[in-house]
């Protein structure tokens, strides 16, 4: 993905926007909310994260309790969605299982960022030999697909939340370490580097102070991305059975129970299904829609 | 030129020895590696001690290191935890499987996306547009093992048109036909995000060459729009996709594991993934550096294929 320009973009490239004013607020925020797609998806993770969180509050029925006589059941007051091939009612699930998605995405990217902007300033920064070894690095765990890092490392530790959250994190950061390298080799010639290093600020001064700043806004725009992407590998992990371990449920292994009854009860594949797609396709319009707004292009 | 090439093959080395000493690393140096899978710690301590000595776990990390890389080289990737087989004879019964599977889904991604890469690209911001970069956004965030879920509910359960797993049909002969009717879906899965992909790609690549100085000056010379679209545009548009060939392989290898999971197709991600679960270290290292090296190979491959046919390239 190196080129490749939304209609919206096009469309907003028409707009003044200079440097000066890439720091102003109310500028972000109104080209925020212009791209339509962009906004739209930030309030769908709004209630996303709001069902996660505070509907297990108001919807009270147990996701792990088991209704014996109510196998398979159709949707009813009790359980407004039914329930799965265990008795368990699938809206509690399903609440159930987004809260252990979106902590995860959210965990792994967070973690993913802390070592890719590391990698990518000091290799960046330093340059040289430095940068060669911190590359290769980067480029030998990009030539593992990561899906297969990520089984070495869950056969390894076992599957836990925890684990998911750092496995997930540890083996998605190459691409923000790429990212933030060029901005430093952008940045790092520039005149207002060159004032800092006169004025006998440290190289770390430098890096986080100085030159750090400038590479947040690509970093927020790739990491909604990569939010997505470690749902999706989350989702599939679990599914496989490598990831999430009933009876806590998740959006992946949920689909793993439906799976085994596609035939007489398709219905239970499509919710969590759907969910994950909304979920992605949401983190991927808003990403869109921060770039837009941060005039990043891709 | 020369040394281009010359400082990419060194690249691509350093890079593939990178990664056997990580996928090594990973394993030996973690609690719960093979020297726990191996020896039963409810054994008597002399029995683990001479276990670990038959196994060579008892040499330092590097040696076994050094003996297990040297056998990579010699083609050999040691021997299966669970069947006793050698990791070699399990990869070669499984990769054509793979092959016939990721190949068809390569394939079928750059037939569907070239064309409507160009056909949006030439019809930018119209409503056909639209529907298409909304429906490969949506391709992109999809799971590809619930798209695959969904074709069964469809295809096999309420059509009853074509099966739902495995790769030929049990006690049947052998036939084209039953192979492509087990194809078709795990291949249309696997090809989803690849072509939702392509085709944002291409539309981008032929974007940018239509707002090109010499597309203006074709047409204003009076060039039929065919000859300028296939002549002047397409030639220095489809390019740049020789390189993302490379790039989305990666992609394409994890889709094959979990479509293979989905579909049980007998392939090789399958392989890996059932290994995860036994812990077959061997398994999993030996897939692991398997599929890293087919990655490096096939970048390095483009960049020296692109530099081939891109002028441009080599003068730099």
């Amino acid at each position: 993905m190196t080129t490749s320009t939304t209609p919206t973009e096009t469309a907003l490239s028409g707009v003044a926007y200079t440097g000066a004013q890439r720091g102003s607020g109310r500028y972000f925020l109104r080209r925020m909310v212009s791209y339509r797609p962009g906004f739209i998806s930030f309030l769908v993770i709004l209630l996303l994260y709001l069902l996660a969180f505070v509907g297990p509050i108001i919807y009270r029925t147990s996701p792990n309790e088991i209704d014996l006589l109510n196998l398979l059941g159709r949707p009813s007051a009790d359980h407004l969605l039914g329930t799965d091939e265990n008795g368990r009612d699938i809206l509690a699930r399903l609440l159930d299982g987004g809260h252990v998605s979106l902590i995860v995405g959210l965990i792994a990217v967070i973690l993913a960022d802390t070592v890719g902007v590391l990698f990518g300033a000091f290799a960046g920064y330093f340059g040289k030999a430095i940068d060669s070894i911190l590359m290769r690095i980067t480029d030998a765990l990009l030539a593992i697909p990561s899906f297969f890092l990520l089984l070495v490392v869950l056969s390894l530790f076992g599957p836990s939340l925890t684990k998911l959250e750092v496995a997930i994190g540890l083996t998605s950061w190459m691409s923000i370490a790429r990212l933030v390298r060029s901005e430093f080799l952008r940045y790092k010639e520039t005149d207002f580097v060159q004032a800092a290093k006169a004025m006998g600020a440290s190289d770390l001064r430098i890096i986080f102070r100085h030159i750090l700043p400038q590479a947040v806004s690509p970093v927020i725009v790739a990491s909604s991305v990569l939010v997505g992407g470690a749902i999706i590998a989350e989702s599939a992990l679990s599914y496989l059975g490598l990831g999430v371990q009933p009876p806590q449920a998740s959006w992946g292994n949920m689909l793993t129970g439906a799976q085994n009854f596609v035939f007489t009860e398709p219905a239970l594949a499509i919710y969590p299904g759907l969910l994950i797609v909304i979920t992605v396709a949401s983190f991927n319009y808003f990403g869109e829609g921060l770039r837009t707004a941060f005039n990043v292009s891709e | 030129m020369g040394r281009y090439i010359a400082s990419r093959l060194i690249q691509a080395a350093v890079v593939l020895i990178l990664v056997t000493v990580i996928t090594f690393a990973l394993i030996h140096l973690a609690p719960g590696g093979p020297s726990a899978v191996l020896t039963d710690a409810r054994l008597p301590p002399e029995l683990i001690a001479r276990q670990r000595a038959n196994l060579g776990l008892d040499k330092p990390v590097y040696v076994q290191y050094f003996k297990w890389a040297g056998g990579l080289v010699r083609g050999d990737f040691g021997i299966s935890y669970t069947d006793q087989r050698t990791v070699l004879s399990e990869i070669r019964q499984r990769l054509p499987n793979t092959l016939i599977l990721a190949g068809t889904a390569f394939l079928l991604a750059l037939i569907v996306s070239i064309p409507v890469g160009i056909f949006t690209a030439q019809r930018a911001r119209s409503v056909p547009d639209h529907i298409v970069s909304g429906i490969s956004f949506i391709g992109l965030s999809t799971p590809v093992f619930w798209f695959g879920i969904v074709l069964i509910i469809v295809f096999s359960v309420q059509l009853h048109w074509l099966p739902a797993s495995g790769m030929r049909t049990i006690n049947e002969p052998n036939s084209l036909a039953d192979l492509l009717k087990h194809l078709i879906m795990p291949a249309l899965v696997l090809a989803m995000p690849t072509m939702a992909q392509f085709s944002r790609f291409v539309r981008a690549s032929v974007l940018e060459t239509l707002n090109q100085d010499y597309v203006r000056t074709a047409r204003a010379k009076g060039l039929a729009a065919r000859i300028v679209t296939y002549r002047h545009v397409l030639r220095n548009a489809l390019m740049p996709v020789v390189t993302i060939i490379g790039l989305t392989l990666p992609v394409v290898v994890t889709g094959a594991a979990i479509t293979e999971s989905v579909f049980g197709w007998p392939g090789m991600g399958r392989l890996a993934v059932d290994a995860a679960f036994t812990r077959d270290y061997p398994v999993i290292m030996g897939v692991t550096v398997l599929v890293a090296a087919a990655v490096i190979l096939i970048n390095l491959l483009t960049d020296l294929l692109y530099m081939a046919i891109d002028p441009r390239v080599r003068l730099r």
